[in-house]
């Protein structure tokens, strides 16, 4: 059987007419008016790809293009496009799609949390010291600032009640300065911040409910699971799709759904530790409603984000979550 | 080399691109690909790659032959292994301090890693059964590199946009297509100038409705309403829609421009028919498709998003240059640098 295509010689890009056919072990090339002979091991069969021609390559760089996939994989044979029969075979593009759902149900359930919890226990504590200081920094949280005497007192209370409910661990609350607003949040090296405006807003109790959802993040190690977390999707998404200028906002949404997930396990060690020294985890949801109006109140803050684009569950759901634990 | 001095008879004419893939077969592809890389817990995602790329080049067209790529996927997986083993002992530099030594070397060592991963790719691309090459510009590279961090610091990051010129004018002036070469003419102010002109008026004009949507809403009392739930939605939402729109005049300006100052022997050029609203219109289409699959459209929307620049682009030579082509001397080199360069999203190619 003779294929036709075009024949470029590998010295330059013209296109000649040529035809190919083969002879036992021998394939036969005819261009220009010649006919040359190779053995079929110095042959490359290039696999089947679409629609596009196919190529069979010689040596000293000859190419020869041709569509007539058939004849080629009749005087070749099919084990050139294995891959090309496994991408039309639908049985096993459908069993590619059930493994691709199935990966990608299993990497968001199970590996990508497992193997961030299990990374964060094993960074050294040196390590996490120079993550939490470049964070500070960035965040431009600067110097402590000097507290009123009231909000003093109500820091070294909460201070001493936290140490009281976790002998084990160091307590470490820093006062910082935050556009003025009322915050508080857990750096990776288990120190925690918190502003002078919130100290004021709520009472000691409410603000002992939101240091200890911060000890939750310090305890379960939440902002360094989110590194390790997003460090992880973004090297499979490099093996599965390559990246792209899409993959940054897969990459965020499913990142910011972990973070609603931390926020949840947080509150609920919150409202378990405030169970433990008689106080309602109704406390905690208290605090979060009035930090969100005065935070509301100085901007159109993220308050009316729907629930898919925000870092944390609505406070409305954690207050009702709160409530039934009381 | 081609002659460029003597005025070729018969003028340039334009050659459309055009992309004959489509989703139905790439999706085939793609799944096929992802399910063995899971399966092989990775090593398969080095054949993917080879395949993946194969499959575009195969199916762009310019002047009724396509491009093909004929990198050895065993070269890439190598590759794949050694950038492992670099990200894992980063964690060595908590034994010591002396293992800080790797990533400052890696760091060190990017220019060459670029002009590496330049050679693998260049070298293993086709047209017409003649290799595309790429020069051992090692030290211009680092001159490319030292020019970028200056003109980032020393403009306080106002010139940032210029690096990414000086990279191309790299790329683009050390690339070869057999013995021709090519040339990306204008100044790095030029193009910074070019871009910053339309990021300057779209940002004044998106500032303007901004403020008065705001203004709009807070004068209606509708901002001030307890149940106004929708309203900072809203406003997030169009900050969002802008970044878009910046991002699709990033890429149709950048087209523009490059394609007006890229000259090759044999009369070589190019065109683009890119406009503005159109091509914000098609991103939008492909993301709204993303969206609405949750992401699996995503070989169909590849697809769609090659056809469409490939629909707006013209090579523009002389006939004879499709002919005229030769090939030049092949280097051959470890696939190292391009997977770093494209672990980094260093874009090293057309
Ligand atoms: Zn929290």
């Amino acid at each position: 059987m003779r294929i036709n295509g075009l024949l470029f010689d590998g010295q330059n890009s013209r296109a000649r007419p040529a035809a190919l056919y083969r002879l036992g072990e021998q394939v036969i090339l005819e261009y220009d008016g010649q006919s040359r002979t190779f053995e079929r091991k110095d042959v490359n069969v290039l696999s089947r790809l679409g629609s596009a021609p196919r190529a069979i390559e010689f040596p000293g760089m000859m190419r020869f293009e041709s569509s007539s996939h058939d004849e080629i994989d009749q005087v070749f044979g099919g084990l050139s496009s294995f891959i090309h029969k496994l991408e039309n075979n639908t049985q096993l593009v459908v069993i590619s799609v059930v493994t691709f759902v199935a990966f990608c149900v299993a990497s968001y359930l199970w590996i990508i949390p497992a193997t961030s919890r299990f990374v964060v226990h094993k960074i050294p504590q040196s390590y996490i010291d120079k993550i939490a200081q470049k964070m500070e920094g960035e965040w431009g949280l600067g110097e402590s600032v000097t507290l009123a005497a009231e909000n003093q007192d109500k820091l070294e209370t909460i201070t001493s009640r936290l140490t009281h409910s976790f002998p084990g661990q160091q307590v470490r609350i820093r006062p910082v300065e935050m556009d003025g607003m009322a915050n508080a949040f857990a750096l990776p090296d288990g120190s925690m911040m918190v502003t002078q405006p919130l100290l004021e807003l709520l009472s000691t109790d409410q603000a002992l409910a939101v240091m200890m959802h911060e000890m939750g993040h310090v305890t379960y190690r939440h902002g360094l699971q989110a590194m390790a977390g997003q460090m992880i999707i973004s090297v499979l998404l490099f093996f599965t799709v390559g990246g792209g200028d899409f993959t940054a906002i897969g990459q965020n949404l499913v990142g910011l759904s972990y973070s609603r997930r931390h926020e949840r396990e947080a509150d609920l060690f919150a409202a378990k530790h405030l169970k433990e020294i008689g106080l309602k985890p109704s406390l905690l949801a208290d605090g979060l409603k009035r930090i969100e109006k005065s935070v509301s109140r100085r901007r159109e803050g993220a308050g009316g984000l729907p629930t898919f684009m925000s870092s944390h569950p609505l406070t409305e759901e954690r207050a009702k979550y709160l409530k039934e634990l009381d | 080399m081609l002659e460029t001095n003597t005025p070729s008879p018969v003028a340039a004419q334009s050659y459309p691109f055009e992309f004959r893939g489509n989703g139905k077969e790439y999706f085939k592809i793609w799944i096929v690909n992802v399910g063995l890389t899971i399966l092989t817990l990775g090593i398969y995602s080095a054949w993917a790659k080879v395949r993946t790329r194969r499959y575009f080049y195969n199916h762009m067209f310019v002047n009724g032959q396509s491009f093909d790529y004929h990198a050895d996927p065993i070269k890439i997986l190598k590759g794949r292994i050694m950038l492992f083993l670099i990200g894992l002992s980063v964690a060595l530099v908590n034994l010591s301090p002396i293992f800080l030594i790797i990533p400052v070397l890696f760091f060190l060592a990017g220019p060459y890693l670029i002009v590496r991963g330049a050679i693998f790719n260049f070298t293993n691309t086709s047209f017409r059964g003649v290799r595309f090459g790429f020069q051992r510009a090692y030290q211009e590279s680092y001159i490319t590199w030292l020019k970028a961090i200056a003109v980032t610091i020393f403009t306080l990051g106002i010139g940032a946009l210029t690096s990414q010129f000086y990279w191309r004018k790299f790329i683009f002036d050390h690339m070869a297509l057999g013995k021709a070469r090519f040339k990306l003419g204008g100044t790095g102010f030029e193009f910074w100038a070019y871009m910053m002109k339309v990021f300057f008026l779209y940002g004044l004009g998106f500032l303007a409705i901004y403020l008065g949507v705001t203004f709009g809403l807070f004068f209606s009392g509708l901002i001030s309403k307890e149940d106004a739930g929708l309203v900072p939605f809203l406003l997030v939402a169009m900050i969002y829609v802008f970044y878009g729109f910046l991002f699709v005049v990033y890429q149709v300006r950048t087209a523009h421009f490059y394609s007006k100052h890229t000259s090759g022997d044999g009369g070589l050029g190019f065109q683009t028919r890119l406009t503005l609203w159109d091509s914000f219109l098609m991103y939008a289409e492909q993301l709204f498709l993303l969206i609405i699959t949750l992401g699996f459209a995503w070989p169909w929307v590849t697809v769609a998003i090659a056809k469409y620049k490939a629909e707006h682009t013209d090579a523009m030579a002389t006939p004879e240059f499709f002919n005229s082509l030769e090939q030049a001397q092949l280097e051959s080199v470890s696939a190292f640098g391009e997977e770093v360069a494209s672990f980094w999203d260093f874009d090293i190619g057309f």
